[in-house]
């Protein structure tokens, strides 16, 4: 029997797509009325500015149309990983096995079949078809990124010391995977293993930057972000923490945003890209209440806006929910815990928070 | 002292930063101080056994006094932070909760796994508060605003080794959680029936990853074998685990024991208290 003492991601990546088919019946609609959607108009109704956002509610999977009533996907949802061309999710069961599950007929199909192991946190791989990267799960380590192809026998260990505190993150292409391991820079190539990712050739003091984690592709994958820690010694109210974006292509690099962190523990999550690679959305851990809030920064350093609500107490962001952008990079979804309401979007074009009345055991998911 | 007398204490309500001011009872020893400060979860629990939960105190002020007039701890003065409603979100180590999405799910299902429980005999769940992870808070009010209180208020003596985290169950989580998020504020803490079960562990599993190194901090654990302490063994073997391979030295740095026919009740906490006290505020 599989014990899970630490919990160690699963990167999945399925390679194939399955064939799409007729939902089966959809579960109780709720209603879905962003307080800001326009008056329609009397021949053609505008769009709802939520339009095409999939969120799980119910153990069902619903994206919301353009008239912004919520349209039911498929009757069933588990996690968060939904397929790129939409027809199937993956998720980790109660037994730590990976399972699929099509959204067409609501099959679950155990695809590790290891009880001997632990694999959790599946993620699809990009742009490559069939695969699923997973975590195994030694003590006292978040786990070690493996993959399992789909259709074939077996887990594939890709880097055997690795142990990343946090997701690792798979290059666009994907060819690369990007993790941290005892808190320094990695990057894997799926054609030349392992390299360590030298801070230096980036024109950065190796020896100011103590901890590296947390790392998110841009969308053009030219550019990577971590979260890292540039003062880290034993009085922790000195720490601070920064978001670190590294150019690929021209080796320069960017510390922005610092901030003293919340506490002294865990790990702040990845930012995330918008479409057009211009914003990058995060949560800071950070200490002083009154900065507390979603930060929107942009990717060269030179707008910066802090997303408040009105009830600003811890709006910090778990993995499980991290920004939804529209695909336009004009909108953001996102979730706060524990402030109410839970969901919020907002347009760039203002920045204003808006409330998501989305059911409370809702989940992000995407936004096409 | 009597167990069923009520010790007296001065009650206080202490502006959190956010949301509603916070009870707060303060008791101190018949001797003066400076004192080192008990920082206790579920004050309720503490001075008068009609306001506790199970209508039996910790007796932590007789443990205390006792100890003191023995000589065996210095002064200490207690205070005891009631508990909310949202007791188990604001006690639950909030990073560890949402440290992956599996260990989000872990402790939802958990969580799901209650709520069912109490439909069973309240079907409308009126008792029932759905657990918001606010410990990060709770930890912002002990530090900004609850401890200079009392530093202000009170002949303490404020550095971390003389200013330690004691709860039990939920509380202990939340103690050992406090260690480790602030080590320069909190440099004891005792954990009593911690409640690591929560999600298969996942509190263990974020213990392991955020301990400080140990600089002179003291940290306590002890588990009963009845009830739901039961279940404990395990997870504190893990835990114990993660303290050696951080240089955590037993009987130095970190103390485990296990009390073989203990539950999970006020009136076992009662009756071992001394042993953490001695361990954490012994010179």
């Amino acid at each position: 029997m599989k014990t899970p003492r630490l919990l160690p991601f699963v990167l999945l990546f399925l390679l194939t797509a399955c064939a799409g088919g007729e939902a089966a019946a959809p579960p109780e609609p709720h209603a879905i009325t962003p307080q800001d959607t326009p008056a329609p108009a009397p021949t053609q109704p505008p769009a709802s500015p939520l339009a095409g956002l999939v969120y799980s509610a119910g153990s069902a999977l619903w994206q919301i149309n353009a008239d912004g009533s919520p349209a039911s996907l498929a009757a069933c949802a588990q996690g968060a990983a939904l397929s790129p061309d939409g027809t199937q999710m993956v998720y980790a069961g109660d037994d730590y096995d990976i399972y699929l599950l099509d959204l067409a007929t609501c099959t679950r199909t155990n695809i590790t079949n290891s009880p001997d192991t632990v694999e959790l946190n599946p993620q699809w791989w990009p742009n490559v078809t069939g695969a699923v990267l997973i975590g195994l799960n030694p003590e006292f380590d978040t786990g070690k990124p493996a993959l399992i192809q789909l259709g074939r026998e077996g887990v594939q260990l890709i880097d055997p010391d690795a142990s990343p505190a946090d997701l690792p993150a798979i290059s666009p292409d994907g060819q690369t995977l990007a993790y941290a391991h005892g808190g320094q820079p990695i990057l894997y190539s799926l054609s030349a293993g392992r390299q360590a990712l030298d801070l230096a050739a980036f024109g950065l003091d190796p020896a100011s930057i103590q901890r590296v984690d947390s790392p998110a592709w841009s969308p053009d994958g030219r550019s990577l972000a971590w979260v890292v820690a540039t003062q880290q010694g034993d009085d922790f109210t000195t720490w601070r923490i920064q978001l670190l974006i590294l150019n690929l292509e021209a080796r320069t690099s960017l510390l922005l945003h610092p901030y003293v962190p919340l506490g002294r523990g865990g790990w702040p999550p990845a930012p995330v890209w918008s479409p057009d690679g211009r914003w990058l959305a995060f949560n800071p851990w950070v200490e002083d209440i009154a900065q507390t809030g979603l930060v929107v920064l942009a990717a060269d350093g030179s707008e910066e806006h802090t997303i408040t609500v009105t009830n600003p107490q811890n709006t910090w962001l778990d993995q499980l929910t991290p920004p939804r952008w529209s695909p336009d990079s004009t909108r953001l979804a996102f979730a706060l815990s524990p402030a109410e309401p839970i969901f919020w979007w907002l347009s760039l074009a203002n920045w204003q928070p808006q409330p998501l009345p989305l059911p409370p055991d809702a989940v992000l998911i995407a936004w096409r | 002292m009597d167990a069923a007398a009520v010790i007296p204490y001065t009650r206080h309500a202490i502006a959190t930063g956010v949301g509603q001011p916070r009870t707060v009872d303060v008791w101190l020893p018949p001797v003066a101080g400076p004192y080192s400060v008990l920082y206790m979860q579920d004050g309720q629990n503490l001075f008068d056994p009609a306001q506790s939960y199970s209508g039996v105190t910790w007796g932590v002020a007789e443990t205390v006094t006792r100890l003191t007039a023995q000589g065996r701890i210095p002064p200490a003065m207690v205070v005891g932070i009631h508990n909310v409603p949202n007791r188990m979100g604001e006690y639950m180590p909030a990073k560890a909760v949402t440290r992956t999405p599996e260990s989000r799910r872990l402790v939802q299902k958990d969580i799901d796994g209650w709520r069912a429980e109490v439909r069973k005999t309240d079907p409308d769940l009126a008792t029932w508060v759905e657990p918001r992870f606010t410990a990060d808070d709770y930890l912002r009010f002990l530090v900004h605003e609850l401890k200079p209180f009392i530093d202000s208020t009170y002949a303490t003596l404020p550095a971390p080794a003389h200013t330690a985290l004691v709860g039990s169950s939920m509380g202990g989580l939340i103690s050992a959680y406090g260690f480790c998020e602030y080590p320069q504020v909190f440099g004891r803490a005792g954990c009593l029936s911690t409640a690591w079960t929560v999600g298969n562990g996942v509190a263990v599993s974020w213990f392991a990853e955020a301990l400080p190194a140990p600089q002179g901090r003291r940290i306590y654990f002890d588990y009963g074998t009845e009830g739901l302490d039961a279940d404990y063994e395990p997870f504190q073997a893990r835990a114990d685990a993660a303290l050696h391979a951080a240089g955590y030295r037993a009987g130095v740095d970190c103390l485990t024991r296990k009390f073989p026919g203990h539950l999970h009740h006020e009136s076992a906490w009662a009756e071992r208290l001394h042993v953490p006290l001695e361990f954490l505020l012994a010179p």
